[in-house]
């Protein structure tokens, strides 16, 4: 299946509180040509439902895979979190013949069965694949004096058993494409540290202290801003920074954007289109000064 | 949290069967080639801001049978983030690990109030947060397609075959 035309899964947390997201990835697949259809059926990828119980996980992920299959095309998805679950999942079912039969029994239940005829796909990894060379090419305001600090997350690259990127231990994945726009990719002390989004629910604190972490080495580095590639890290990073800035009494300003915000900029699109102004650390400044 | 005092009275002792328990939980399997190194802990994010959190701790007890590992909220500060998975010299997967401790807790009726209303949300509205109206009304305002209309009964039917609706039954 090599054409441009992905199942889209949304997820929850993009819908509940990053819409920007969304809109941004919307209009830039738009732009390039990857057609997104979405899924009217889907459920929650699984992932919050893992520590309860194992194998309603795997259901809940099979019955997103299930449904993409019966569309007959590749899931596109947005969010590390479910990036990973369904990554895994799908493998799992393809490689452990007992254990997709019994799912494949339960199933049952709601007339679907696992085939494991397609692939789950990050936009990252899509936007790879077409080739940096490519995505070169469509860049018409090449952000050449920015400082772009990458935030790849976790699930995108761990664990790397399912994963496969290359280099698990210092994956470039993100740093290319930020190079890709024209701009400068910062390398900051770090930088693969989990954001500690899901902690959220039992210790509030901790992702407060890991954004700390991440943000003031990623200014001392010299970053202009941040890049997120998951509504989650970008919950922390951007939503929780003025958070963390009346906990440790400090001033970061530190603008967080969705990686199809950066592109799309690259790429002229109007930042109006893009759902700058939606981010909650105001981005303008950075971006008129430098632009 | 507090440990429900069924809990309490039976498993304060050391339990030689725990282990054994672990063992059988999909994703526990490999904790018994942990030699104490430490560098799960080391490398975990979550251990750099807080004391309670120690995952080459947590394995330790779980082999010698302290069973209350599982009823504290330490295992539950795991962030699944895999750093430690992706670093162990004896291939165990902490963060399966991790999850299989919870699943057990889970098992035994100690669940934590975000987990169960997670899962509550999903068997609601096939999502894991119920999104408030205001933001439905602005997705169409700006064009965006409606969100999914997940089939519960689906749901419904494919949690009957898990252990799920006998675990929580009691918790709501």
């Amino acid at each position: 299946m090599n054409e441009m035309k992905y199942v889209f899964y949304l997820g929850c947390l993009i819908p509940y509180r990053e819409m920007s997201y969304e809109i941004s990835a919307r209009r830039v697949a738009q732009e390039l040509g990857i057609e997104l259809i979405d899924m009217p059926d889907a459920n929650c990828c699984g992932l919050p439902v893992d520590p309860v119980d194992h194998e309603m996980m795997l259901l809940l992920a099979a019955r997103n895979l299930c449904i993409a299959e019966s569309m007959g095309h590749n899931i596109f998805t947005l969010c590390n979190g479910c990036t990973g679950v369904l990554v895994k999942v799908n493998k799992m079912l393809k490689q452990d013949r007992d254990l997709r039969a019994q799912i494949n029994e339960q199933l049952k239940a709601i007339d679907m069965e696992f085939q494991g005829k397609i692939e789950v796909k990050h936009m990252v990894q899509v936007l790879l694949e077409m080739g940096l060379d490519d995505l070169k090419q469509r860049i018409t305001q090449p952000l050449s004096k920015l400082s772009v600090a990458g935030y790849t997350g976790c699930h995108i690259f761990r664990p790397s058993e399912f994963m496969e990127v290359k280099n698990p231990e210092e994956p470039t994945l993100l740093y290319d494409l930020i190079e890709a726009t024209g701009a400068r990719s910062v390398r900051y002390l770090d930088e693969y540290q989990c954001c500690g989004f899901v902690e959220g629910a039992i210790d509030s604190q901790i992702p407060l202290f890991l954004a700390r972490d991440l943000i003031t080495n990623a200014k001392e580095a010299g970053a202009d801003l941040m890049v997120s590639i998951c509504p989650a890290c970008h919950q922390v990073l951007d939503a929780q920074q003025r958070r963390a800035e009346r906990n440790f009494e400090e001033t970061y300003g530190l603008p967080v954007l969705h990686y199809p915000q950066l592109l799309g900029l690259a790429m002229g699109i109007a930042p109006e289109e893009l759902a700058i102004k939606d981010l909650r650390v105001n981005a303008s400044k950075v971006l008129s000064t430098l632009m | 949290m507090e440990i429900p005092r069924n809990i309490k009275e039976t498993y304060l002792r050391v339990d030689p069967h725990f282990k054994h328990e672990l063992l059988k939980v999909p994703g526990g399997e490999t904790f018994k080639y942990c030699y104490q190194c430490g560098t799960c802990t080391a490398t975990c994010p979550v251990a750099r801001f807080t004391d309670v959190f120690r995952p080459n701790k947590i394995i330790h007890l779980a082999k010698l049978g302290i069973r209350r590992v599982i009823y504290s909220d330490a295992v539950w500060l795991c962030v699944n983030c895999y750093s430690c998975t992706e670093r162990c010299p004896q291939g165990v997967k902490v963060a399966d690990v991790m999850r299989a401790l919870k699943n057990i807790a889970v098992a035994e009726g100690f669940i934590p109030d975000h987990s169960r209303e997670f899962y509550m949300n999903i068997m609601k509205n096939g999502l894991v947060y119920t999104i408030p109206r205001s933001r439905i009304s602005r997705r169409s305002a700006l064009g965006l397609p409606p969100l999914p209309q997940t089939n519960i009964d689906d749901l419904q039917k494919l949690a009957e075959a898990t252990n799920i609706p006998r675990l929580l039954e009691g918790a709501k």
